[in-house]
């Protein structure tokens, strides 16, 4: 596990941005280029990192940016990996996708899909703040079961769209589900990714203050819960080989997972949550714990 | 009720009693680009990177992070060890030096550092900002 | 209708004979474009193809991403564009409508991409012969838009585009198109030039953006404001009206560019389409002017001939050049013409056939306007023939005689009677 000190003190982004107070997103960046350096290009799509990169005329990163329209961020990183293949500059300069779970798991898959299966040599960071909350907080494929948002007023039903797993399934060497709250495993992560050729897909939750409904100073401790409750699994798949993350490892006894209700009943968007749908949420987890069990047996 | 002040032969500002000012050319043409060629200047929508891209962001909380110096680990140790707060500011304001120092120009007042302090160093306290 | 000054020898060794869609990928793989992403679709899936041909017997040095649907091609084609490669790409009917959210894209961020369209008719219903309902339907995004009438053409044009496309004045995409199957698929020769003769023409890219220089910080293409932006002596940014502006502006003046372009592609491989925005057949004494682009012209120009022979003055104009419309050269154009007869093979739903109601307006306000009276052709790949061309001028001269100008659109080709008492009421009844 990487160290505090082993991190650069650099910063890529400058002070002074959009991004609300407590961003779990603004971390999740400011690690995720810390790890890259300053060889890289992003590409991002229509999000709230659209607003955090700045309007007109004035950006707030020391990297370059290309927007791209919201469905295209898997097409748009494999359009600058060829343009750099071709200029024969692909070994030196960094591509990075970095996407919201809107654009990522429901009007994004496609792109990313093809990008993937293509092989392209790039990163795609998915920054999970489980709602289109840039537009105002509407639901997402990434919405948790139960959750308000403007278009869910009732609360989601179904579950969310496990995208580590579709990655998984196409077969890329590199996949990864990381949390803003464990800065050291993010970096570490996305060092890993970045030491392998051909597509990595890192999916990170990021607890957004206005969307989920807390405290902006909760902002890690409510990640840290996510993990504790064992909601959200640290691990990374390498060549498909499964390797739970050291954060995650003494959850895998269940006596030592939080009860999930710790986690729910502090964010306001749980606020009309009911016990069943509790109990649909502590199953799933006990399921889900189950399968990585099992995994970690095989493997 | 606009007031016209003359500027040029071409041009008056005319100001409103409601203080609002507004450009007005006689050809009645707000235009900025005069001349055939000038248009060439301008292509795609560019930025170029500056500090404060949403003005001084420190303004969003009048309570600002004061570290206690005598709690603070670094401080006491003397040697480079603890800076949660560096490492989970969202807003990269705070460096990682001994003390760590905190840009409260820009700092947005979100408490994470004051959260995240394990030795409780950090308070939020409202500060005057010049 | 291609003016050849010095006819190619036929044994000439350089001389090809190959469909339309095969002209476009030999045009994109010698001007060296650096990152081709496209979506196979009739009629245009050969030069997907031949592309791939070319990258994998070593014969194209290109990036060519297979992408999983149109949109994500011409979102490649931007991303690399905008990190500073040569791009193209090619599609027809619906794969354009797919990219349509991407076309204000590329012109908005001032990208020379190439796309070289085969016209299709659109759905619904299903159709994959020809019209230039596709062509037609993007005037409003701000790319240039080219027509081509036969092979060779195809393969010039391209490689002017390229020029026109990537000139400092310029910098906007482009769409070349020819119609599907009727040029697409048909083989004709085509000489293709020597790859250092078209290095000679066609100078490397000098891109604006080049986002692969990681030493300047670029933000591409943000969110911006009605407003400009001043940070003082941090700089001032233009707003988006601004960047419109400049956009429009560009394309209005990018008309001399493609004249300048198409002469010196004249004075150095010695072919010439007019003077690179219209062609013209016997139109210098004419009184009566067919106007017509691509399949459609060159259908006109069979029966240019049979018309003088029976006493009309008639004469041809094939626009190459549908944008920027290059309405103060038609007006120059059409000022002494006393009928004008459009056939559109197309048509803007609700309104009248497109080429039809734009040159209409571009001739306001002329002094001794033309009549003029446009008729819809060959949608969906009906075929257009010299007896509808005949017909349509014929009911032209008579309606010019009354004066009277009719917005109603006039269909030629119909088989309405043929189809009897069709009802669709009636249709799944009975045996």
């Amino acid at each position: 596990m990487v160290k505090l000190m082993e991190i650069p003190e650099e910063e890529y982004i400058f002070p002074g941005t959009r991004a609300c107070a407590g961003c779990s997103m603004a971390l999740i960046y400011r690690i995720a280029l810390k790890a890259l350096g300053p060889k890289t290009i992003i590409t991002v799509p229509a999000s709230c990192l659209t607003v955090l990169h700045g309007m007109q005329g004035f950006c707030t990163t020391k990297v370059s940016v290309l927007h791209t329209p919201f469905a295209t961020t898997g097409a748009s990183a494999s359009g600058i990996v060829a343009s750099l293949e071709d200029k024969g500059l692909a070994d030196e300069i960094n591509v990075l996708a970095f996407a919201g779970d809107g654009g990522t798991v429901d009007i994004g898959i496609q792109s990313l899909s093809g990008a993937v299966e293509r092989g392209t040599n790039f990163i795609y960071a998915c920054y999970d703040n489980e709602a289109y909350m840039n537009t105002g907080v509407q639901r997402s494929g990434s919405t948790p079961h139960g959750a308000y948002s403007t278009t869910t007023p009732n609360g989601k039903t179904g579950y969310k769209k496990n995208m580590a797993k579709i990655l998984e399934a196409h077969g890329i060497p590199y996949v990864a589900t990381a949390i803003s709250s464990y800065p050291l495993d993010l970096f570490e992560k996305f060092k890993n990714a970045m030491k392998i050729k051909g597509p990595k897909y890192i999916h990170i939750l990021a607890p957004c203050p206005p969307g989920w409904g807390y405290n902006p100073k909760d902002s890690i401790e409510i990640g840290r819960l996510a993990v504790q409750t064992g909601f959200w699994p640290l691990y990374e798949v390498i060549e498909g080989k499964f390797i739970l993350s050291k954060d995650s490892q003494r959850f895998l006894d269940p006596t030592k997972r939080k009860p999930i209700g710790e986690y729910l009943n502090i964010q306001k968007r749980f606020k009309s949550i009911s016990n069943e749908d509790i109990e649909i949420h502590q199953n799933y987890i006990e399921e889900q714990w189950k399968q990585i069990k099992k995994r970690i047996e095989n493997d | 009720m606009l007031i016209p002040i003359l500027i040029n032969r071409k041009s008056f500002i005319a100001i409103d009693t409601s203080f609002y000012v507004g450009y007005y050319s006689i050809n009645c043409e707000i235009s900025m680009v005069n001349t055939k060629k000038d248009y060439q200047k301008i292509l795609g929508s560019v930025q170029k990177p500056v500090k404060g891209e949403a003005g001084k962001t420190g303004t969003w909380n009048p309570k600002k992070p004061i570290i206690d110096l005598e709690k603070c680990i670094p401080v006491k140790s003397g040697k480079p060890s603890c800076f949660n707060c560096w490492l989970y500011c969202p807003e990269a304001v705070v460096t990682r030096s001994i003390p760590p120092e905190i840009d409260l120009e820009y700092c947005k007042g979100c408490g994470i550092c004051q959260e995240e302090c394990p030795v409780k160093a950090i308070s939020m306290k409202e500060v005057k900002i010049e | 209708m291609t003016a050849i000054e010095k006819p190619p020898n036929i044994r000439d060794k350089r001389i090809k004979i190959i469909t339309g869609n095969h002209a476009a990928a030999h045009a994109l793989r010698q001007a060296k474009v650096g990152v081709i992403a496209a979506y196979p679709i009739t009629p245009q899936s050969p030069v997907v193809e031949k592309i791939a041909e070319f990258v994998s017997k070593g014969k194209l040095n290109a990036r060519f991403v297979k992408v999983e649907s149109e949109h994500s091609a011409l979102a490649v084609c931007c991303a690399a564009s905008a990190t500073g490669s040569r791009v193209g790409t090619a599609t027809s009917s619906h794969g354009l409508m797919l990219m349509y959210e991407m076309l204000p894209w590329a012109s908005g961020n001032r990208l020379p991409i190439i796309i070289n369209l085969a016209t299709r008719a659109t759905g619904a219903p299903w159709s994959v012969w020809t019209d230039h309902q596709d062509f037609i339907t993007i005037r409003d995004v701000g790319w240039i838009q080219m027509f081509c009438m036969d092979n060779q053409e195809i393969y010039d044009t391209n490689l002017q585009a390229f020029k026109i496309a990537e000139d400092s004045r310029v910098f906007l995409p482009t769409v070349v198109a020819y119609d599907g199957y009727i040029l697409s698929h048909t083989m004709m020769p085509v000489l293709i030039e020597k790859q250092e003769q078209i290095d000679e023409f066609l100078p490397p890219l000098k891109h604006h953006i080049n986002l692969s220089d990681v030493s300047v910080v670029k933000g591409i293409d943000p969110v911006t404001t009605p407003h400009l932006r001043d940070r003082g002596i941090e700089g001032i940014a233009p707003g988006y009206f601004e960047y419109r502006y400049a956009m429009q502006k560009a394309l209005e003046n990018s008309i001399e560019i493609i004249t300048n372009v198409h002469d010196e592609f004249s004075e150095k491989f010695g072919r010439s389409y007019g003077n690179g925005i219209y062609k013209t057949y016997l139109a210098e004494d004419a009184d009566i002017l067919i106007f017509a682009m691509g399949s459609v012209a060159s259908q006109a120009r069979n029966v240019i001939g049979q018309l003088r022979k029976d006493g009309l003055k008639v004469g041809l104009v094939s626009l190459k050049l549908f944008r920027p419309f290059p309405a103060l050269k038609l007006r120059e154009l059409f000022k002494e013409a006393k009928l004008v007869v459009v056939f559109d093979r197309d048509i803007g739903y609700g309104y009248e056939g497109v080429l039809s109601y734009e040159l209409k307006a571009a001739l306001y306000g002329l002094k001794h306007a033309p009549f003029i009276k446009g008729f819809i052709v060959g949608l969906g790949g009906r075929d257009v023939t010299n007896q509808h061309i005949t017909i349509g001028v014929n009911k032209a001269i008579k309606e010019s005689e009354t004066g009277i100008i009719s917005h109603e659109t006039d269909f030629i080709g119909l088989k309405l009677d043929d189809l009897g008492d069709y009802d669709e009421k009636d249709y799944f009844k009975g045996g």
